[in-house]
C-alpha cells in the first residue's frame, strides 16, 4: 500500500490548531497562582480525581477478570497427544553369576567379589536393602536357569546406582533367612517395544494479551509404555524384602520357596512393563508484554508400572502405582505472529514429589495365586524434569486457538529405589495437539 | 535574513523559558496564549471526550509548571517538543487507565475492506474534519496512528510506549490507515452527492 497519502496527511495537519477550552487559562491561573489568605488550594486535586476514577474502573476490571478465570477454571480440561520414542535396542541378555558347576557353594562373600568382576559394564540399578547370605549350609544343588549359566547361589550385597548388580536368589526350602534381590536394569536389556498412540483434544488457557491471567486445566497421556524383559528373577524396585521386618516374610519365602522349585527346570525371565503416566494440572499463566510469558501450576500424575517374574505358570506378580504432585515452571516465548497464526517457544522445569504409593504383589503357583497384603511405598525423593517445544496456534476466532506443541522432556535421576517410566525412559520427546482457549484483557 | 529571523525566534523563546521557571504569572499567561491552541488540537487527536480533554490539558499545564525547572532549552522549538510530549504522556496514561475491554476491536468485528490500490483524496477536506475522522478510530489503532504519522514513533518504539508488540502496532496502523481511507471515500462521496 503506498504511503505518500500519510505523509502528505501529516503535512496537511502540521500547524493545525482548535480552540482552547472555555476558562481553561483562569482555572489554571486559580490553581497556580490563587494567593487567598488562608486558603490552600491543591493543585493536584483534579489529577487526583481522575487518578480515583481510573483506580474504580480498574477494579472493576479485576473483579471482572478473576470472575471470568474463576469460571473458566469449571470449564476447561485439556488432554494432550504425546508421542514417546521408543529406545527399543536389542540388548544381550545379562550374564548372571557365572559359576559353572551347579552344584558348588560358596561363601557369599566369594561370590560377590566374581560378581564384580563379570559384571564389567553393565549398569544396574539397585535397592537400598543389602542382606547378606549367611546361609552356609547350603547342600543342596539349587540353581536358577538362565540363558546360558547356571547359578548357584544367591547374591546380596546392596549397592548404589552405577555399581553392579546381582544376581539369582538361592533356594534353600529349609532356612531362608535373608535373600535378597537386586533388580538390574540396564538400558541395554531387551525392551519391547509397544507404541499406541491416542489422539485427544487438548484445552489450555494461556495468555495472548500483554498482563492477562489466565488459567487452564491440562491433563496428558503419554502414550507408549516401557517393558523391559530380562532373564534370571528381579524385582521392581531391588529387594524384596526378606528380613524379620516384613510381616509378609511367611509368605513370601514359601510361596517364593514354591516357585522357585516349580522353576528349576525351565526358563525363567522377568517383564516389567510401565504404563503411560497419566498427568492432569491446573496452570496459571502470566503474560509479560506481547512477547513474554510465564506459567506455573500444580500438576498431578499417576504412574503405574506391573511386574512378572518367572515362568508362565509360576510366577511373582507385583504392580506398583505411585501418586505425584509436580509445580511446573515455564517460560514462553512469543517468537510470530502473523494474522491468525502464531508461534512460539516454550521451555522449562517441573517439580513433582511421590506423595504415595502402592504396592501388591501376588505369587503364582501352578492354579493356585498367594496374595500378600498391600504396601506402601514411601519416597523422599524429589522428581525433576526439564523441557523445550515449540508451538504454532492458529486462532480460531472468539479466544479460541488450536495448537501443536511438539517438545522433548528429561526426567532426571531422582537417585531413589523406585524403578518407573521416568527412569527407563529418561527422554522423551512428545507432541501435544489442542484448543486453548485465552481471556481477553484490556490493552 | 532567515538565519536573524531564527535566532530572534531563539533568543526570545530562551526568555520566555527563563521567565517561566521565576514562575512569573505574566510569562505564564502568554505561554498559555500561544501554546494552548496547538495542544488542544493534540490532545483532541488522542482523547475524545470534551470534558476529558479539558482534563488532561490542565493536568498537563500543572504539570509543566512544576517540571519547567528540569526542561532543558535546546534552541528553537525545544520547548513545543517538550510539552507536546507531555501531554501525549499524560494522554496515553488516561487511556491505558481508562481502557475498556471493548475498546479494542478484534479483527473479527471489522468489515472486511479490500486492499485499495487508489490513493484517498483529501486535498479539499477542511483539517477539523480530517480530525473528526481521525477521533472516529478505535482507540487503540488511533495511538498507534498517531504516533506513527504525526509523533514519527517507529513501531518498536510504539509497543514500548503502549506494551503492546511491535508487530502489533504494525497490524493495528495498518487497519487504521484503511478504516481512514474508507472514511474519506465516503467523505467525498456523500460530498460528491451532495453537489
Amino acid at each position: 500500500m503506498n504511503d505518500k497519502w500519510i505523509n502528505d496527511l501529516e503535512q496537511k495537519m502540521k500547524g493545525h490548531t482548535e480552540v482552547g477550552p472555555e476558562g481553561l487559562w483562569e482555572d489554571l491561573e486559580q490553581k497556580l497562582f490563587a494567593q487567598e489568605k488562608g486558603k490552600v488550594i491543591p493543585l493536584y486535586a483534579d489529577t487526583v480525581e481522575q487518578i480515583n476514577k481510573a483506580k474504580l474502573v480498574n477494579r472493576r476490571n479485576w473483579v471482572k477478570r478473576l470472575l471470568a478465570i474463576a469460571a473458566c477454571i469449571i470449564a476447561v480440561t485439556t488432554i494432550g497427544i504425546q508421542f514417546l520414542k521408543q529406545e527399543g535396542e536389542l540388548l544381550p541378555n545379562i550374564n548372571v553369576i557365572k559359576e559353572g558347576e551347579r552344584k558348588n557353594i560358596v561363601d557369599s562373600k566369594e561370590h560377590i567379589e566374581e560378581t564384580k568382576e563379570l559384571q564389567g559394564d553393565e549398569k544396574a540399578i539397585v535397592s537400598n536393602y543389602t542382606q547378606e547370605l549367611k546361609d552356609n549350609d547350603l547342600n543342596k544343588p539349587k540353581g536358577i536357569g538362565t540363558n546360558e549359566n547356571k547359578v548357584d547361589r544367591a547374591v546380596v550385597e546392596s549397592l548404589n546406582i552405577g555399581q553392579e548388580l546381582v544376581l539369582n536368589p538361592i533356594i534353600n526350602t529349609d532356612k531362608i533367612e535373608e535373600l535378597s534381590i537386586a533388580l538390574i536394569q540396564d538400558k541395554h536389556t531387551d525392551v519391547l517395544k509397544e507404541g499406541q498412540i491416542k489422539e485427544k483434544l487438548v484445552t489450555q488457557i494461556e495468555p495472548q494479551k500483554r498482563k492477562g491471567l489466565s488459567l487452564g486445566l491440562l491433563s496428558s497421556n503419554m502414550t507408549s509404555n516401557s517393558s523391559q524383559a530380562q532373564t534370571g528373577y528381579a524385582s521392581m524396585n531391588g529387594a524384596v524384602r526378606f528380613d524379620s521386618k516384613n510381616p509378609n516374610i511367611e509368605i513370601a519365602n514359601t510361596a517364593l520357596a514354591e516357585i522357585y522349585t516349580a522353576n528349576l527346570d525351565k526358563e525363567v525371565n522377568t517383564k516389567i512393563n510401565h504404563k503411560q503416566p497419566l498427568r492432569f494440572g491446573l496452570s496459571v499463566s502470566y503474560a509479560l508484554g506481547d512477547k513474554w510469558g510465564l506459567n506455573s501450576g500444580i500438576t498431578y500424575t499417576k504412574l503405574s508400572s506391573d511386574l512378572n517374574s518367572g515362568s508362565l505358570d509360576n510366577k511373582i506378580m507385583m504392580n506398583q502405582t505411585l501418586h505425584y504432585i509436580g509445580i511446573p515452571v515455564q517460560v514462553n516465548y512469543n517468537i510470530w505472529q502473523k494474522g491468525n497464526f502464531s508461534a512460539y517457544v516454550n521451555g522449562g522445569a517441573l517439580v513433582e514429589k511421590a506423595i504415595s504409593g502402592t504396592l501388591t504383589t501376588k505369587y503364582k503357583i501352578g492354579d493356585k495365586i498367594k496374595e500378600e497384603p498391600k504396601e506402601n511405598i514411601n519416597t523422599k525423593s524429589i522428581q525433576a524434569s526439564v523441557n523445550m517445544s515449540v508451538g504454532m496456534e492458529y486462532k480460531l476466532g472468539k479466544g479460541v486457538g488450536l495448537f501443536v506443541e511438539p517438545g522433548v522432556r528429561y526426567y532426571f535421576d531422582d537417585n531413589s529405589s523406585i524403578s518407573t517410566i521416568y527412569k527407563e525412559k529418561p527422554f522423551n520427546f512428545n507432541a501435544q495437539i489442542g484448543l486453548r482457549y485465552s481471556i481477553p484483557t484490556k490493552k | 535574513m532567515f538565519i536573524q529571523q531564527k535566532t530572534k525566534k531563539d533568543m526570545i523563546e530562551k526568555k520566555l523559558v527563563e521567565r517561566l521557571r521565576n514562575k512569573e504569572q505574566a510569562a505564564w499567561k502568554e505561554f498559555y496564549e500561544f501554546y494552548s491552541s496547538h495542544l488542544t488540537y493534540v490532545c483532541m487527536r488522542y482523547i475524545k471526550g470534551q470534558e476529558d480533554v479539558r482534563d488532561i490539558l490542565q493536568n498537563s499545564f500543572i504539570k509543566i509548571y512544576h517540571s519547567i525547572n528540569k526542561f532543558e532549552y535546546k534552541g528553537a522549538g525545544s520547548l513545543k517538543a517538550w510539552i507536546t510530549r507531555l501531554l501525549i504522556n499524560e494522554s496515553l496514561k488516561f487511556l491505558r487507565d481508562t481502557a475498556t475491554l471493548e475498546s479494542s476491536v478484534s479483527s473479527d468485528e471489522l468489515p472486511s475492506i479490500e486492499d485499495e490500490i487508489e490513493e484517498p483524496l483529501f486535498d479539499d477536506i477542511p483539517e477539523s474534519e480530517i480530525l473528526d475522522m481521525i477521533r472516529s478510530l478505535p482507540d487503540g489503532y488511533r495511538m498507534v496512528f498517531n504516533l506513527y504519522v504525526f509523533e514519527k514513533k517507529s513501531h518498536r518504539e510504539i509497543g514500548v510506549l503502549l506494551a503492546i508488540g511491535e508487530s502489533s502496532s504494525a497490524s493495528q496502523f495498518h487497519r487504521a490507515k484503511k478504516i481512514l481511507m474508507q472514511k474519506i471515500k465516503t467523505y467525498n462521496t456523500l460530498r460528491i452527492n451532495a453537489l
